[in-house]
């Protein structure tokens, strides 16, 4: 068994009940694990032609090198797939503690394809590998179904990867689920499972993670473990988790400050999540070897237990001025239940809400469901039918784009005030967004050039920290000014400039993004929580992975190899994206978004972000990556500088690779902090009205868009 | 009172770090089958519990021993109460995996009796449990602190009242 890995890939072909294997040796040395292999595997199976739905479609599970270990954050799997929700990559990683069991299996990766005749699931305990009729728990939610599969196999260790009733509907935005609380949500991995007819992954592994040198592993994971303990955020996410986080990004508005708000009156402290934290949260929990414990256990009597984090507070609570936190909570828990993503769920409930406020939808459309603001019945009741695909549930089940299109037919153009009701859908490239964080510069780029049409995986922090730092519940004026002052250095620091860390501005905003790219590519190689990364201001990078795989795989691994591999994989899923049909026109925020000031809490009618900036925002985060400037496609350079030369052969035979015709770009590769001055003077050449010395389509492109977009 | 692992099931979250470490010290590799504590998780509550060697005061797996290798001592190192097995002594016969009411020693691919050993006086477990549900403490000490959380209790409902 090689150190550190399973040592093998599992390829589960569902149609022809074949299990086949293969050396994870093959990926690992270039791709490293996790999300670098899934993206490998994924681009070598699809193309834009793949129905996400068909039996071609596979679905990858994965986990990386320093899972399963004591490396603090060891527990995530990555899982990817062609997404039915945008048709582009499809990507999610939940922790828990599977993926750990399925190395410990000796497997390091799972690959779903093709398409059982009937409910089956994946049952692996080591190398026995079979696939088991899965009838009797076809139906069950995920909580149920994991106990009851566990149950009949008369061992609770078996460690479980579900969908549920939705995901088995094929609900686009369905989630596959693991325990209590560990989802992966996003992007419609479950209705790919449920496509394949797959309930589940059931897993026991006893074989054990060998390491080359124990001593030295040990002291690489114990540096980490104290690192993240030595800083500050780890003392507040120990002892509160990350609701004094939920509650500064509601009171800024960067959370529930949209269209929810638009014409509500003030609901500043209607909705105060930490007392239900205080009188129902029992403990606080976390995922395997974590140290931090981010999120909180809650037992509500009558409704029953499970956990709740992060943005799942306001989503299906404040977003749609629902104040009821019963139904709040029990709708969350349904979510998880039912296998449906939460965001996906909120998000559109809120568009139909929208709708319904401006008197573009009324009863006829929504099954008799009366979608006011905070409608308890029609929040259930349309969530119900979602899931079980009934009436207009079975329109909306299908993602954003098709109700849109239903409705379109049925409403009058004049009645839609002349415009589809996709307009008033906030979605990136038909997912359905975290509320309104399109209006704060840095995220509407995230957002924009985001990997799976969503923000979380390029993020900006700096500017997180500086919206919120203001509001912040437990901090006082000495903390806010000290945080605020230490995120503007940063931002000042990659950005080269101190607008990159103003909320107001737009230049060196995409250096800060790029880099937050890059960090969180290092833990999702490796297989371990972005969280602890600069991330959630814990700040383990890459000399820390280095150190803990060099003494676990006996060689010599670099800061800059895994670095170099976070870019490398980067650049292929962009390249899967742009073979798919992405372009720089596709990294957009919502239409309506532009120009729209924030509705509520302390950036009350401030900010939004402008045509004119987005594109300023996406052309030097193309120059920093090695993308044309004119498709947002990697340039052939790019592609061959990070090994993929088989990509780029790839992308020319379908005649959509650029050739880099300037030297702009590669000076802002190697320093991310001159993208803003190379776009001034790009700029200004523009104005000049001359054309920029050695401009090649790319440049001349970019340029022409942005004026015609200005003028 | 002498000092021995304590446990705090409130506290527990069940990440499992515990039986990552005592696996890795133990067999140098990270397998949660061979550590010797162990975490039930209870999934649908949301609860773990982990289970140890207690150290008994009148060890059954000492006593049904036929080749007399298992021994209860005191640790050199932390002063602690601690059942040894000598692996000289040792034959694999699995009596006391029989007798152990509590399923804490096992027999292993060393094929000699595996149980805790309170790493020569500095449990791993402990060191790396992060919401401190382990303790290597007195054990009355221990009992004290929980019967003052009692007290908080009370004290609180006092003054509210």
């Amino acid at each position: 068994m090689p150190y550190l890995y399973g040592g093998t890939i599992l390829r589960v072909d569902l149609t022809k009940g074949e299990i086949k294997t293969v050396p994870t040796d093959r990926y690992a040395s270039k791709y490293v694990g996790a999300r670098g292999t899934n993206a490998r595997l994924l681009y070598e199976a699809v193309d834009a032609s793949t129905d996400p739905l068909g039996p071609e479609n596979i679905v990858c599970f994965g986990s990386g090198p320093l899972t399963g270990t004591t490396f603090p954050g060891c527990s995530r799997t990555d899982v990817m797939t062609k997404s039915p929700v945008t048709g582009l990559i499809g990507d999610c990683s939940f922790g828990g503690d599977w993926s750990a069991e399925l190395k410990n299996a000796g497997w390091d990766h799972v690959v779903l394809e093709g398409k059982s005749p009937h409910p089956v699931y994946v049952y692996i305990r080591n190398d026995k590998v079979e696939i088991r009729d899965a009838r009797p728990y076809w139906g069950l939610p995920n909580y149920e179904a994991q106990a009851k599969i566990r149950a009949d196999l008369k061992n609770e260790n078996y460690k479980i990867v579900s969908i549920g009733p939705a995901g088995e509907n094929l609900v686009t935005y369905a989630s596959v689920h693991s325990n209590i609380g560990n989802s992966g949500s996003r992007t419609g991995i479950g209705a790919v499972m449920g496509s394949k007819n797959c309930k589940a992954i059931v897993v026991r592994g006893t074989k054990g993670i060998a390491v080359a040198d124990p001593d030295a592993f040990l002291e690489a994971c114990g540096e980490a473990h104290m690192h993240i303990r030595g800083t500050e955020a780890y003392a507040e996410y120990h002892q509160i988790g990350l609701l004094a986080d939920e509650l500064a990004y509601v009171r800024c508005g960067i959370e529930c400050g949209g269209d929810a708000h638009e014409t509500a009156p003030s609901f500043d402290d209607k909705f105060e999540y930490s007392d239900f934290n205080k009188r129902y949260g029992y403990k606080r929990t976390g995922c395997m070897g974590c140290p931090v414990h981010c999120m909180e256990a809650y037992n509500v009597p009558d409704i029953g237990a499970t956990i709740i984090s992060c943005e799942l507070y306001p989503q299906l609570g404040a977003e749609l001025r629902n104040y009821d936190e019963r139904l709040w909570y029990h709708m969350v828990m349904q979510c998880h239940k039912q296998g449906v993503d939460n965001t996906s769920v909120a998000t559109i409930l809120q568009w139909l809400m929208t709708l319904w406020e401006l008197g573009i939808i009324d009863e006829s459309i929504t099954d008799g469901y009366r979608m006011e603001w905070g409608n308890a019945e029609a929040i259930e009741g349309t969530f119900w039918n979602i899931v079980n695909r009934k009436g207009f549930g079975d329109i909306l089940a299908q993602g954003m784009r098709v109700a849109a299109d239903y409705m379109d037919d049925m409403i009058s153009l004049e009645a839609r005030g002349g415009q589809s009701t996709y307009y008033h859908a906030m979605q990136v490239n038909n997912n359905p967004m975290y509320g309104i964080v399109g209006r704060f510069h840095g995220q509407a780029l995230a957002y924009s050039v985001g990997r799976r049409s969503d923000l979380i995986s390029d993020l900006d922090m700096t500017e997180f920290l500086i919206v919120s730092a203001p509001v912040y519940p437990i901090w006082d004026d000495a903390t806010k000014q000290a945080y605020t002052e230490g995120e503007q250095a940063e931002g000042l620091r990659l950005g080269g400039t101190p607008e990159a860390a103003d909320p107001e501005g737009y230049k060196g905003k995409a250096a800060l993004v790029h880099d937050m790219g890059m960090t969180i590519g290092l833990p999702d190689t490796v297989g371990t929580c972005k969280w602890h990364t600069k991330f959630l201001y814990m700040y383990i990078d890459a000399p820390h992975y280095a150190k803990a795989l060099t003494a676990g795989l006996g060689r010599a691994v670099s800061p800059e190899e895994l670095v170099n591999a976070s870019l490398r994989m980067r650049n292929l899923e962009r390249a899967l994206e742009n073979k798919l049909g992405r372009r720089r026109e596709n990294d957009t925020i919502p239409e309506k978004e532009f120009d729209k000031k924030v509705a509520h809490g302390y950036w009350k009618g401030k900010l939004g972000t402008s045509r004119e900036g987005l594109e300023r925002m996406k052309s030097e985060y193309y120059l920093i990556r090695g993308w044309d400037l004119q498709t947002g496609i990697p340039y052939k350079e790019t592609l061959l500088e990070y090994g993929l030369d088989d990509v780029a052969a790839d992308l020319a035979s379908l005649g959509i690779l650029p050739e880099r015709t300037e030297t702009d770009t590669v000076r802002a590769m190697k320093d991310p902090t001159l993208a803003y001055i190379l776009m001034d003077e790009e700029e200004k050449r523009a104005r000049a009205g001359g054309r920029a010395a050695g401009s090649g389509n790319g440049q001349k492109g970019a340029v022409e868009t942005e004026s015609a977009v200005s003028s | 009172m002498a000092k021995m692992i304590n446990v705090d099931i409130e506290k527990c979250t069940g990440c499992g770090v515990c039986e990552l470490q005592c696996s890795f010290r133990h067999h140098g590799e990270f397998n949660p089958l061979k550590a010797r504590i162990h975490k039930t998780i209870y999934i649908e509550q949301m609860m773990a519990v982990p289970v140890l060697c207690r150290q008994c005061e009148d060890p059954w797996c000492a006593r049904i021993c036929p080749a007399g290798a298992i021994t209860k001592g005191i640790d050199t190192h932390s002063g602690a109460p601690v059942v040894t097995v000598s692996e000289e002594k040792c034959v694999g016969c699995k009596m006391c995996v029989l007798a152990c009411p509590y399923g804490c020693i096992s027999v292993g691919d060393g094929g000699v009796a595996e149980k805790c050993d309170l790493c020569n006086g500095v449990p791993q477990c402990v060191k790396f449990c992060l919401r401190g549900a382990l303790s290597f403490s007195d054990a009355a000490e221990d009992m004290l602190d929980r019967k003052q959380k009692v007290a908080d209790a009370l004290l609180t409902a006092y003054q509210e009242a």
